[in-house]
């Protein structure tokens, strides 16, 4: 998901799209645009969009209810990858195997995502998902 | 002297002129539900969920004129440039938003009441979409669409399939009355039951359910407020295309008042609505009502009136596909899952059934857009959804009863002047 009024998520959410479906088609990953940052926060807190990217700033306001996010407080959410200035959050109750499938998948596009982050480098903006974690350290793909 | 003459010639027949204009001439008493704000949950005239202790937003008598300003399907916030990821964060919890409900002075339970459809105006923007998960090819069309129509009462044209343009034949997809508290029983014990056996009957859902008091997660009869998608015997969501304007609509009466709504208001709209939606918009809409005492007690449910409407959306030049009930073999349609039939799975040829027809039918007509006229399947669908006509031939030809699909082929511009 990406937002109307964060004007440089929708185009590169379209890129990255393509890229996971390429690398995890039984993902079948679709593109969604909020037309604002309330319904970005009510549909990825309800559990009904599993990610969500945001710019930086962004991302961190999300998390803890600040700036656009404020009247909403808090939301828990992971980080799961980088690109320059965009941040793709995850769900924090997506099954580990789950974030551990997509890390793997994103770990393998620098050649198309210059820009590209790993979480590791995104602990200032909030935690890491448990499964992102696990194909970080190698760890062997989860059940669940 | 004969300037002068002249001159006091054009003074009198210029006083003439103003006192002959007939904007001053009125004779309608009106009651007018307006909107205000961007969507329903800041408008009080507004509301998602039916139940009979929704207050009424206003009062009026028999032969009032009644003016209902009205909201798109969806109380979405889709623009003339929106894409199909737009439709990805719809939230669905806010269908359908209705206005009303408008109490009728004298009208009582056991009483019908007369909706006369006097006249719809609509806004210059309508759209029409395909959500995943829904419509009547949903198996088969699995990605979100959108068409972003331009309306005037002329014609509805879009950039989304150039070189058709649409005629105006607006009607309310959605229209009726409020149930009583013994109907509202009724209906969740007998969908619920559907529920249970698989079947796709939706119960009540308090999220951005609307009025939030009495319907919302946390109102006073959160657990009884009824969805707006299926028509029920109090109307609701009909979406019947002959409801034109000049028709006249009859429901029975449910709670003292009647408690009448509409909203939903089509541009236009093929019988069958196949993707899901029709050209949806806003509008302003008026309605004349009359009572009828003690004609409500015997009405199963509610029925259509009208005179040579019908007659004006027929097409002067047309292209029917024949549907009979054919199907691949160990393919199920979505209408059919929840049968769960080993018989019905292996059967090529479905007996005396009509969904299956018509889907034989649609299909057809998909197929005869895209070869014939170079649309894409998406394109042919959301057209045939806004144009095609689903119609029963015979029910009687064991085991293949009929249904075709007629397009009206004036829909295309090179056909016409």
């Amino acid at each position: 998901m990406s937002v109307k009024t964060d004007a440089p998520t929708y185009p590169f959410s379209e890129l990255l799209i393509k890229y996971i479906n390429k690398e995890l088609p039984e993902a079948q990953s679709k593109p969604a645009r909020a037309k604002d940052f309330e319904r970005v926060q009510s549909l990825f807190s309800t559990n009904q969009m599993p990610l969500v990217l945001l710019s930086k700033q962004n991302a961190k306001d999300l998390i803890n209810g600040e700036g656009e996010f404020k009247e909403f407080g808090s939301t828990d959410a992971n980080v799961l990858y980088g690109f320059g200035d965009l941040i793709l959050l995850i769900q924090p109750s997506l099954p580990n195997r789950h974030a551990w499938l997509l890390l793997n998948a994103l770990k393998k596009s620098t050649n198309i995502f210059k820009d590209g982050i790993s979480p590791e480098k995104l602990k200032d903006i909030g935690e890491v998902h448990p499964g992102a974690i696990m194909a970080l350290n190698g760890e062997e793909m989860p059940d669940s | 002297m004969k300037k002068v003459i002249l001159t006091l010639c054009f003074l009198v027949f210029s006083s003439s002129i103003s006192y002959s204009d007939t904007t001053d001439q009125t004779w309608m008493n009106i009651v007018e539900l307006k909107k205000t704000g961007d969507h329903c949950v800041d408008d009080k005239n507004c509301f998602n969920r039916y139940h009979p202790y929704i207050p009424p937003a206003a009062k009026a008598n028999p032969g009032d004129i009644i003016i209902l300003h009205t909201r798109d399907a969806l109380d979405s916030e889709f623009k003339i440039d929106s894409i199909p990821a737009d439709l990805a964060t719809v939230d669905l919890g806010l269908v359908h938003p209705m206005t009303g409900p408008v109490h009728i002075n004298g009208a009582k339970r056991g009483d019908a009441i007369e909706i006369e459809l006097l006249d719809i105006a609509p806004d210059q923007y309508g759209y029409t979409v395909i959500a995943p998960g829904f419509g009547f090819l949903r198996d088969i069309f699995t990605e979100p669409y959108i068409v972003n129509w331009k309306l005037t009462r002329v014609g509805a044209v879009s950039a989304e399939i150039p070189g058709v343009t649409i005629p105006y034949e607006a009607f309310p997809g959605s229209i009726g009355v409020l149930p009583g508290i013994m109907e509202v029983n009724k209906y969740k014990t007998r969908e619920a039951e559907l529920a249970a056996a698989g079947g796709a009957a939706l119960g009540p859902s308090p999220a951005g359910a609307l009025p939030d008091a009495i319907c919302g997660p946390n109102g006073s009869y959160k657990d009884d407020c009824l969805r707006t998608i299926p028509p029920r015997e109090n109307g609701g969501n009909i979406d019947v295309q002959q409801m034109q304007i000049g028709t006249k609509m009859v429901f029975p009466c449910f709670i003292d008042g009647c408690g009448i709504f509409a909203g939903d208001i089509h541009y236009a709209q093929g019988d069958g609505e196949v993707s899901g939606t029709a050209i949806e918009m806003g509008s302003v809409m008026q309605i004349r009502v009359k009572i009828l005492p003690g004609k409500g007690k015997d009405m199963d449910m509610p029925y259509v009136v009208g005179n040579d409407q019908i007659i004006d959306m027929e097409p002067t030049r047309y292209y029917q596909t024949i549907g009979i009930p054919l199907k691949a073999k160990g393919e199920i349609p979505p209408s059919h899952a929840y049968l769960d039939s080993s018989k019905f799975v292996d059967l090529e040829n479905a007996s005396e059934d009509l969904v299956i027809a018509a889907r034989h039918a649609l299909i057809q007509m998909i197929d005869y857009l895209v070869n014939e006229h170079g649309l894409t399947k998406e394109q042919a669908y959301v057209l045939c959804s806004v144009a095609a006509d689903l119609r029963v031939g015979q029910v009687v030809d064991i085991p293949n009863y009929v249904v075709t699909a007629v397009l009206a082929l004036d829909v295309f511009d090179k056909y016409r002047n």
